[in-house]
């Protein structure tokens, strides 16, 4: 392997391989940046592009473009609290609370350093036990993915802000809109109303960009036409000021965070139907769970911020784990990264680690080169990009509504989109004007899918194979999972206990 | 002066992006324009002069998949023989019904669009969950190109059952499972599985998934028995631990020389496929209709494109006119008769 390695270090060092390297990391902020211009959007846009190079610079610079879309995203998100891809709407609960409180720049120092972080520690997983870990994917199966969704559930209650009720409204809300369109089990279409465009369900992307992004700008139009705010964000001087990333000493605080989240990031990564949407809401609130302030989680958290990021570049590099050794596409752009491979001649699947391993680690290794790129590229850039947030609102805001309607429009060339995104967008400004949040109803629509679907075929293969008991205990990661869900549940209210018991003492005392 | 400088800057912003979006896919803003009914002048073109400007095609899937590649080395090959532009649109959605339904009514018939279609086009009103309005004499279909025949595999490890002949007898008894994307009269793979039921007795039990990767899935990771999918499914089958035991066409697969076809096999002489071609909507002029057809010969014959799609796995069989409908017909009424459906 060793000597593998050297030879794919080697093949990486061609000018042509090293362009396509920095053209796809680059290409890929910009592209994750732009609400509405998902990591998916820009790979598949790509591979037209890299059909004339060798095949390590194609899929060098796709999954460059891969991970550095998916960091791009909290750019956005921090800064306008308009998420560039669905993987960093988590990121944008805490990191726009950073940037109105003029700390944007250290929020997308975190943010960047999290994800080049967790990317990297990806790919070195992918590089060192990629075969082992590619059939380790292999023991999820329906049962996991549904209790994995109902895991990620459980986050909604972390998620509600100020009251409970009204965060587990906007959750339900957000499972009743997934099951809109055709029951994957039976083709019957639900809640379509005659509307072919319904069928697929609602797109979650446009969805997310008007939760996110169109009802950020009216509400801030809002503030403005009132008078309640000035029509900055942040101004210039305090830019000038501020650091880039926060000090060392607040810094190593993050790192416990770090490391967890990579390791979370990447095993999510790698179970097929989950991917880095679901990898940085799990994330954050393990991340909520373990933080030693869990109040300050929705209020500006550092370790919030890391934590989403973290994980969900810590996914790109778990997706792509199946699909080199096995050929199964763990996430939407590794199911397009895999036509990438078909069209350069490079099968998934053993032969990947024995004819034509030089190709594959040299890919592996330029992915690792990637993301540790993406990183310096952030941090020096961060700067410069911060600026956005002292441009006026009576500026920002027309432009933003513009790249979300163009943005919305080039994901499937449909007007209908546009229309689902401008619905959501009043949905999503009524909603807080009551007090409602988006993040659970978010969550809701992404989980909805996995969750019903998955249980209904668990129950359909349970049944064929002698009952649902004796199935699931049988599957010790089912089992395993079960437990985490349980312990997620019931661990406020024992913390509760615990911390009243404990204050009870110490009053007596 | 600094307000003016911002404002200048976030237009730049905003246009440059719009046409950032050209370029990269010129597919979509010039299909776009040119799809719109009016602007074109139908009728007012005769066969002879056909074609003097750019030709849409109308692809149901996303960019990047195997259908809208297949699409775009067409496209190449087409430009060749017909000298004008032929860009391809993608209106992914609905299992591709968005881009049929934009082809037959919103589009004028003056043979600058057509679509690809598959099976699900021409079979999908008869899918007795969501029926649809649209059946295959609703298009004036031109030519085929591309035939995935169906197959059937198992784990290399299978202890059971080792070829077709034993897979049917053990399945008589013992119930098996298997996954399929849909499970409706559309797919070939759920399909398959209903003619094991209806012709040999055979006890199944189908999991709908969301695609043919989530069935490879399930099959290698133990949950299911067997995998019924396409050849172009099952090209690398040996790296990964399974092998096709049966292929359900006439004769043996390029690609897969070593299966035996289900009449080799003598246990029954059952073909089906799923295949790819071309379609434009009723009312195009003859004369047109005619040039079409010949154009999309010589692009089959074209040897670009025939390298590119072979790359890919695809085999390539060549029906034109009533040859193709008498082909889909044949396959629509094996298909209603294991389903049950009448016509």
């Amino acid at each position: 392997m060793l000597a593998n390695i050297m030879v794919g270090f080697q093949s990486l060092l061609s000018i042509d391989v090293l362009i396509a390297l920095v053209a796809g990391t680059a290409g890929g902020m910009v592209i994750g940046a732009l609400p509405g211009f998902s990591a998916a959007m820009g790979v598949s846009l790509l591979i037209p592009i890299t059909y004339g190079m060798s095949p390590i610079a194609a899929l060098t610079m796709l999954t460059a473009m891969y991970t550095s879309a998916i960091y791009g995203g909290s750019i956005t998100a921090i800064l306008c609290h308009t998420p560039g891809t669905p993987a960093s709407a988590a990121t944008a609960i805490d990191g726009y609370q950073l940037t109105k409180q003029g700390r944007g720049m250290e929020a997308m120092g975190v943010a960047t350093l999290g994800s080049a972080v967790g990317g990297t520690v990806s790919a070195i997983a992918m590089l060192l036990i990629a075969p082992a870990l590619g059939a380790f994917s292999l023991k999820f199966s329906v049962l996991e993915y549904f209790l994995l969704s109902v895991f990620g559930l459980t986050v909604i209650a972390s998620l509600a802000g100020d009251s409970v009720i009204k965060g587990l409204f906007s959750g339900v809300l957000g499972l009743v809109l997934g099951c809109i369109g055709l029951d994957a089990i039976t083709g019957y279409p639900r809640m379509t109303l005659g509307v072919i465009q319904l069928e697929d369900g609602i797109n979650f992307v446009p969805a997310l960009i008007g939760l996110f992004s169109i009802s950020q700008v009216m509400t801030l139009a809002y503030d403005v036409y009132h008078g309640k705010k000035g029509s900055v964000i942040e101004d210039e001087e305090n830019l000038k000021h501020s650091r880039a990333l926060p000090p060392f000493s607040e810094l190593k605080t993050l790192f416990p965070t770090m490391a967890r989240c990579s390791i979370v990031g990447t095993v999510v990564g790698i179970v097929p139907a989950a991917g880095a949407g679901v990898s940085s809401w799990i994330c954050y609130s393990m991340g909520k769970r373990f933080s030693k302030h869990p109040e300050k989680f929705g209020h500006g958290a550092l370790e919030g911020v890391a934590s989403c990021e973290t994980g969900n570049n810590a996914a790109t590099g778990g997706a792509l784990i199946p699909l080199i050794t096995l050929g199964l596409p763990g996430s939407t752009v590794a199911a397009i990264l895999l036509g990438g491979m078909m069209i350069h001649g490079l099968t998934p699947g053993a032969a990947m680690f024995t004819k034509n391993a030089s190709t594959t680690y040299a890919i592996m290794i330029g992915f690792m080169l990637a993301n540790i790129l993406m990183g310096m590229i952030g941090l020096f850039a961060a700067r410069y990009i911060a600026r956005v947030s002292s441009v006026p609102m009576g500026y920002l805001g027309p432009v933003i509504v513009a790249l979300c309607c163009i943005g919305t429009f080039a994901i499937r060339n449909n007007m209908f989109d546009v229309g689902v995104m401008l619905v959501f967008g009043l949905l999503g400004f009524v909603l807080k004007k009551f007090g409602f949040s988006a993040p659970p109803m978010i969550l809701g629509m992404v989980l909805s899918e996995i969750c019903e679907n998955n249980w209904r075929r668990a129950v359909i293969l349970a049944n064929a194979k002698g009952g649902m008991l004796s199935y699931f205990l049988g599957r010790p990661i089912a089992i395993v999972l079960a437990l985490l869900i349980v312990a997620s549940l019931f661990s406020p209210v024992l913390m509760n206990f615990v911390n009243k018991k404990a204050h009870a003492i110490e009053k007596q005392q | 002066m600094k307000k003016l400088i911002r404002m200048l800057l976030s237009a730049a912003m905003v246009l440059s992006l719009a046409a950032c979006g050209t370029n990269t896919t010129p597919s979509n803003s010039g299909g776009a324009a040119s799809g719109t009914p009016g602007n074109s002048s139908a009728g007012a073109q005769t066969g002879s002069d056909w074609p003097t400007k750019t030709i849409t095609l109308l692809c149901g899937y996303s960019a990047g998949g195997s259908s809208d590649l297949g699409c775009r080395y067409l496209a190449e090959a087409l430009k060749e023989d017909l000298g004008v532009p032929v860009i391809v649109e993608n209106v992914p959605g609905s299992g591709s019904w968005l881009a049929w339904n934009q082809l037959l009514q919103n589009t004028d018939p003056d043979g600058y669009t057509f679509a690809l279609v598959n099976l699900s086009a021409l079979f999908g009103h008869y899918d007795e969950t969501n029926p649809r309005e649209t059946t295959i004499d609703d298009f004036e279909l031109l030519a085929n190109h591309v035939m995935d025949y169906q197959v059937l595999a198992i784990r290399s490890n299978e202890t059971r059952f080792s070829d077709y002949a034993s897979l049917v007898e053990y399945a008589k008894t013992n119930p098996l499972v298997l996954a399929s994307a849909t499970s409706s009269i559309t797919s070939g793979d759920a399909t398959v599985a209903k003619m094991l039921e209806q012709d040999h007795g055979c006890q199944l039990t189908v999991i709908p998934v969301d695609g043919a990767s989530d069935a490879t899935t399930m099959f290698l990771a133990g949950e299911t028995d067997i995998l019924s999918a396409n050849v172009g499914d099952v090209m690398d089958a040996e790296d990964n631990g399974y092998k096709p035991i049966v292929i359900f066409a006439p004769e043996r697969s390029e690609y897969l020389p070593d299966v035996p076809t289900s009449k080799e096999t003598g246990v029954d002489e059952y073909v089906s496929f799923s295949a790819r071609g071309y379609a434009y909507m009723p009312g195009v002029d003859p004369a047109i209709v005619a040039r079409m057809q010949e154009a999309l010969t010589k692009a089959f014959e074209n040897e670009d494109y025939q390298k590119n799609m072979s790359a890919m796995g695809a085999q390539l069989e060549l029906y034109t006119g009533d040859e193709y409908k008498q082909l889909l017909n044949d396959q629509l009424d094996t298909r209603l008769r294991l389903w049950g459906v009448s016509k």
